[in-house]
């Protein structure tokens, strides 16, 4: 009978944990610190009303300085915002046609090729999966 | 024959390929466990929300955590569609595989759910314009054709909402993520033919006497398979920790009552775009509609060589995701609600006609 020493997998998991720690404590200290976009709510003290701002039970004076202010208005406070993930929408989409673009050219036959490993040519089953591993 | 360099490449990703569905369980796990740090400093209530999630960002590891639960549910979704794409051209036929892809896409939709849900925890004013879409469409739509849609909308309102939709976001939606992934990873082929030849491998050697045997990592890593897997996941948590450091999650002003001046994620936008021409009603049809012609693609998928109908249904599909979502944020915003309301005559607060 093998006798396996109760911490064999302990090295493992205490390397795994330094790697996560190796990766928080930097960020910790690097990672920007998200202020919000100022706004006239946040600086007040009204309260949050995602569940009852469409519901009954809020009046315009208990929603404070939220309720009412003219739409332009908060428009341009949000816009800033608004247009940089517009702009980070954009790149993902760019990174993910590339990707898609790769995927499909490597598993589409190229003339001349041999080798049966695409949506024209196969693999068709687990067969050639099992191969590709 | 040496094969070109073009053709090294091209084996590299197939190589690559195969082993994203590994990559999904990472991004999983650290949605999961960031998800779990994050929630011992939100505050799921109307009053205390926004100032917890203030001070979540304010707090440079608190903000890196919640950077990172976003950046890995985003890639999740990102490599989501890659793998899609992979299972796709290699043609989901055969029980198994038919059974992986479908459960494959009630996974993709749940995590979609599950994503939403979370944005309307923000508590900010994308949570509040996602959350109006949602109170509108299932009380002003939806409560038309189902009876019972009212009684959901209002199950999901007033003070204890947010507390639900955290409930929903922390312990249910997750539970069944994992029940979903389990039984996706039981069915797809690819999963089954990297662990078994492992396990066989791991159980053979180690009862083995004569020679000193190598260690379980070294006889884990003799398979390229659990190498590739291993160096993709490594790069895709490199890339999560860098975005995680450089570029904030986004975080809005508190909500402004009444309005829509935001757009939501990415890939989500195609819906927006719909919703751009046609009102709110596509935030209710377009979803069954994709989901629809996702689950048929095996059904029309050929184990031929050659493209048939489901490789063609899946590609018009992620086209159809990719030029809409990329007009819609191109385009101007729109206010949806705000036009859904003008139409309704429903005032800033749910009830009563405004008589403009």
């Amino acid at each position: 009978m093998s006798f396996r020493h109760p911490f064999s997998g302990m090295r493992s998991l205490s390397i795994a944990l330094l790697l996560v720690l190796g990766c928080f404590a930097p960020a910790s200290v690097l990672a920007h610190t998200d202020e919000p976009v100022a706004s006239p709510a946040s600086e007040g003290s009204a309260p949050l009303h995602i569940p009852t701002q469409i519901g009954k039970e809020v009046s315009p004076q208990e929603s404070g300085p939220t309720f009412g202010l003219p739409r332009d208005t908060v428009f341009a406070l949000v816009q800033p915002v608004v247009k940089q993930e517009d702009e980070r929408a954009n790149i993902r989409y760019v990174f993910l046609i590339a990707a898609l673009g790769f995927l499909i050219a490597a598993y589409v036959p190229r003339s001349g090729s041999e080798e049966e490993t695409s949506a024209g040519q196969g693999p068709t089953n687990e067969e050639t999966h099992t191969a590709a591993i | 024959m040496t094969p070109s360099f073009s053709e090294q490449i091209f084996t590299r990703i197939r190589q690559m390929g195969v082993v994203i569905g590994g990559v999904l369980l990472l991004l999983l796990i650290g949605s999961f466990v960031s998800g779990i740090v994050l929630s011992f400093f939100y505050v799921p209530s109307p009053d205390g929300v926004y100032q917890s999630m203030q001070m979540i960002v304010g707090v440079p590891l608190l903000s890196f955590i919640r950077n990172f639960h976003y950046w890995s549910s985003d890639l999740l979704v990102f490599l989501l569609f890659l793998h899609m794409t992979r299972v796709a051209l290699t043609k989901p036929t055969g029980q198994s595989r038919k059974y992986a892809w479908w459960f494959g896409v009630v996974f993709l939709f749940v995590i979609g759910i599950e994503m939403t849900i979370g944005r309307f925890l923000r508590a900010d004013q994308e949570a509040y314009d996602a959350y109006t879409h949602f109170f509108l469409g299932t009380s002003g739509i939806v409560a038309g054709y189902v009876p019972f849609a009212a009684d959901i909308a209002n199950f999901f309102s007033h003070e204890t909402a947010l507390f639900r939709f955290f409930i929903l976001h922390s312990v249910v939606i997750p539970v069944g993520i994992v029940a979903l992934a389990l039984v996706h990873y039981i069915f797809a082929p690819t999963f089954r033919s990297m662990v078994f030849p492992m396990k066989k491998a791991l159980e053979g050697s180690s009862s083995a006497a004569s020679a000193p045997a190598p260690s379980r990592w070294k006889r884990l890593l003799a398979f390229p398979s659990m190498r590739n897997l291993l160096a993709l996941s490594g790069s895709v948590l490199l890339v999560v920790c860098t975005l995680s450091i450089l570029v904030p999650a986004p975080f809005f002003p508190s909500p402004f009552a009444g309005l829509e001046v935001t757009k939501p994620s990415w890939w989500i936008m195609w819906i927006v775009a719909l919703e751009n021409v046609w009102g709110l009603m596509p935030i209710l049809l377009a979803p069954p509609v994709l989901m629809l012609a996702l689950l048929l693609v095996p059904v029309y998928t050929k184990d031929r060589p050659g493209p048939d109908l489901g490789t063609a249904l899946y590609a018009g599909s992620i086209a159809v995701i990719l030029v809409l979502g990329m007009w819609a944020t191109n385009a101007p915003q729109v206010a949806h609600t705000e036009h859904f309301r003008a139409e309704a005559g429903i005032d800033a607060h749910g009830d009563g006609h405004t008589g403009h």
